[in-house]
């Protein structure tokens, strides 16, 4: 499914001493089975604009479509829950929203609520727990049993048996150790290409945004400050220190390299390994080709 | 119902067959093992104490601002925060900076001397003048319940006073419950943990925690404030600073974290970075002798994170504060003097940075990460670039090819 915001406004608390204006006249598109970064300082609106995407929050102006459901002020669509049932969202810190007595159930009550046949869900339950990366066994345990990893993954999994045509992602590693991180990244990952997904991922890992994202939005005080591909985006350094961000590692060394050696090397998104490559021959004397 | 039991009775009675079907370290089972052991024992235990370890886990799975909820933060801050103060204590706190401060470099330089010697002798005098143990685990062992694993098993280290300790290790390695340790929220059931020169047992912990300062993962968990200036002054109100004192420091913290816009702000209009920079506000405005920061970053943009770590840098040399941070974060791991780097409950190395990130396939098959430069130094030796100080930075790395560039 397509995601276009056409000029989205959303202010919290409109006309009250506390009206803020968390979204401001914003329009982008989204291509169906893209991977999207979204990325700003704390504050900058993210959370806002996902909020929109399965109707949580609804524009104050503007029109939000996805696929064929449209959001607007004027225009509420009355099947929201089966707009929801397409868009799974993985809130942060999504394991704090487990409840059930054992995995089994936490998984299905997505589902359930969405009515989807009992046997359905044992067959969705049994693809899904391995692709998360967790043992069948873990079905009849306590979800807090289990570490924080495994809850986590338990959580998304219960996201993932509603099969949502879009999946949004908000800072899916937050507190996760680096393996647990690079993990949870290449399973989304993986699971985007396999299913045909669109996911949109808010991350502050200008990292995981060069890695898997097609597509980079960024995001200041509630309105779009850039777009395009990662690897256009995020060598304009001076245009994302201005708003609190710091351009990919991976950048910022070859930034300093020019200063020190002279040599520009242009920045592909290419490895480390890849790098090493290109930097040997200069600091041998010879030139950048 | 037939007869009128206490509401704790109940809890300790429901969680009993709860947990009878199995053995396991769920929070549920926690608060039941707690309970248990509080019956048992009718440990002398404060009021506070005890409603703050019954609700700590209870609360943790659901965000809502119930007043069971606001009170069990509330509880939650002001042991983070707070304990009486002596006047004599106020006295002793306040000469200690001034001298810290005064002998800020050449304090350093000995601590690092000690550290490297450290069987080196000092006169006592001397000693207090530098630096001083402040955190010592001795043969520390913890598990969570009998029959559950070791969490951690036979961990030893020291702490000096004015350093920087970083802890690493992959989720359940054990850092998190050393925290814990540290300001007895927890007890070891082996060894000795020594914070200044005292036990941490159930006896000391409230003079402990007037020394250790901890920031959590989870802004949501230690906000109590109806306001920003007011949460920054509950841990001072607890402590009884006098006004305009309080003044002073609600604007110096809010002002080193970036937030003195927002002084008047209520919590809930703040962002998760934003709730974190005020809490770290908050247990910095006490002026702790240690100040833990259990992953404290994790949740802020990078930018975020470099204005927190600038700051509590800053204090850190200024006021001979002990810092450790428990972290993922790679550029705050470089900054620490040391690192103590857990795996599965052991010390599995410590020692600098440059020396931890020199090891870069063992620390990767313990599940951490190595930085940017560490690895691109590995591949320019793969082709042929011989790197031969483990670069910490991109500029000692630039610096170094750039040397070998002019010796072509």
């Amino acid at each position: 499914m397509d995601i276009t915001f056409e000029n989205v406004t959303y202010i919290y608390q409109p006309n009250s001493p506390f009206e803020h204006k968390a979204l401001d006249n914003v329009s982008f598109h989204i291509e169906s089975g893209s991977f999207v970064a979204i990325i700003g300082h704390t504050g900058s609106g993210k959370s806002t604009l996902i909020n929109h995407l399965n109707g949580l929050s609804v524009p104050t102006e503007g029109i939000v479509s996805i696929g064929d459901y449209h959001l607007s002020k004027e225009d509420k669509p009355k099947n929201m829950k089966e707009l929801r049932s397409r868009v799974g969202v993985v809130f942060q810190y999504p394991e704090h929203q487990l409840f059930e007595e054992n995995v089994e159930k936490d998984i299905a009550f997505g589902p359930e609520n969405f009515d989807v046949p009992k046997e359905e869900i044992k067959k969705r339950i049994e693809a899904i727990v391995p692709a998360v990366g967790l043992p069948t066994s873990v079905l009849e345990r306590s979800p807090f049993d289990l570490s924080g990893g495994q809850m986590r993954r338990v959580a998304i999994a219960g996201v993932l048996a509603i099969k949502p045509d879009i999946l949004v992602l908000d800072e899916p590693t937050a507190g996760l150790d680096p393996r647990g991180q690079k993990d949870i990244m290449e399973m989304f990952y993986r699971l985007h290409k396999e299913e045909g997904l669109t996911t949109v991922l808010v991350t502050h890992s200008m990292e995981d945004a060069v890695k898997y994202a097609d597509q980079v939005i960024i995001l200041n005080n509630g309105t779009k400050y850039m777009e395009g591909k990662p690897e256009e985006v995020f060598v304009q350094k001076d245009a994302l220190n201005r708003v609190q961000l710091d351009v990919p590692e991976m950048v910022r060394f070859l930034n300093s390299f020019k200063e020190r050696f002279g040599e520009e090397i242009p920045f592909e998104k290419q490895s480390v390994k890849e790098l090493a490559q290109i930097i040997q021959p200069v600091v041998k004397g010879a030139k950048v080709k | 119902m037939s007869s009128r039991i206490s509401a704790r009775e109940k809890i300790y009675q429901h969680g009993r067959k709860y947990i009878s079907r199995r053995k396991n370290i769920s929070p549920r089972a926690q608060v039941y093992q707690q309970e248990k052991k509080y019956i048992a024992t009718s440990a002398s235990v404060s009021a506070g104490e005890k409603i703050y370890r019954h609700e700590r886990k209870y609360i943790s799975r659901r965000k809502n601002i119930s007043p069971r909820a606001q009170g069990y933060r509330q509880e939650k801050k002001y042991i983070a925060t707070s304990a009486r103060i002596s006047a004599g204590e106020k006295i002793y706190q306040h000469e200690r900076k001034y001298i810290s401060r005064r002998n800020d470099k050449s304090l350093r330089a000995k601590r690092y001397r000690q550290y490297k010697n450290p069987r080196q002798e000092y006169r006592l005098g001397e000693i207090f003048l530098m630096s001083r143990k402040l955190i010592e685990f001795r043969n520390v062992s913890f598990r969570y319940g009998e029959e559950q694993p070791w969490v951690l098993k036979n961990v030893s280290f020291d702490i000096y006073e004015d350093e920087w300790v970083a802890i690493i290790g992959h989720n359940g390695s054990g850092k998190s419950t050393i925290a814990k340790l540290v300001n007895g929220l927890l007890f070891p059931q082996q060894g000795e943990i020594i914070i200044d020169g005292q036990e941490v047992n159930e006896a000391s912990i409230w003079n402990i925690r007037k020394e250790v300062g901890m920031v959590f993962q989870n802004p949501d968990n230690q906000f109590v404030g109806a306001t920003v200036q007011d949460d920054v002054a509950f841990g001072m109100e607890n402590r009884g600073f006098p006004r305009e004192k309080m003044v002073k420091r609600i604007d110096e913290t809010l002002n080193a974290v970036g937030m003195q816009a927002y002084r008047m702000t209520e919590p809930h209009r703040l962002s998760g970075g934003q709730k974190q920079r005020v809490a770290i506000a908050s247990v910095l405005a006490i002026s702790p002798k240690v100040l833990i920061l259990d992953e404290a970053t994790a949740m802020l943009d990078p930018n975020g994170r470099k204005e927190i770590m600038e700051t509590v840098s800053q204090l850190q040399s200024n006021q001979g504060l002990s810092l450790i941070t428990i972290t993922h974060d790679l550029h705050e791991v470089v900054q620490a003097d040391r690192v103590i780097v857990m795996n599965e409950g052991e010390i599995w190395d410590e020692a600098t940075p440059r020396e931890i990130f020199s090891k870069k396939d063992e620390l990767r098959i313990i599940g951490l990460d190595v930085p940017f430069v560490a690895i691109l130094a590995d591949e320019l030796n793969q082709v042929g670039i011989t790197i031969s100080q483990e670069p910490l930075n991109h500029e000692e790395l630039l610096e170094e090819l750039w040397t070998l560039h002019s010796r072509t």
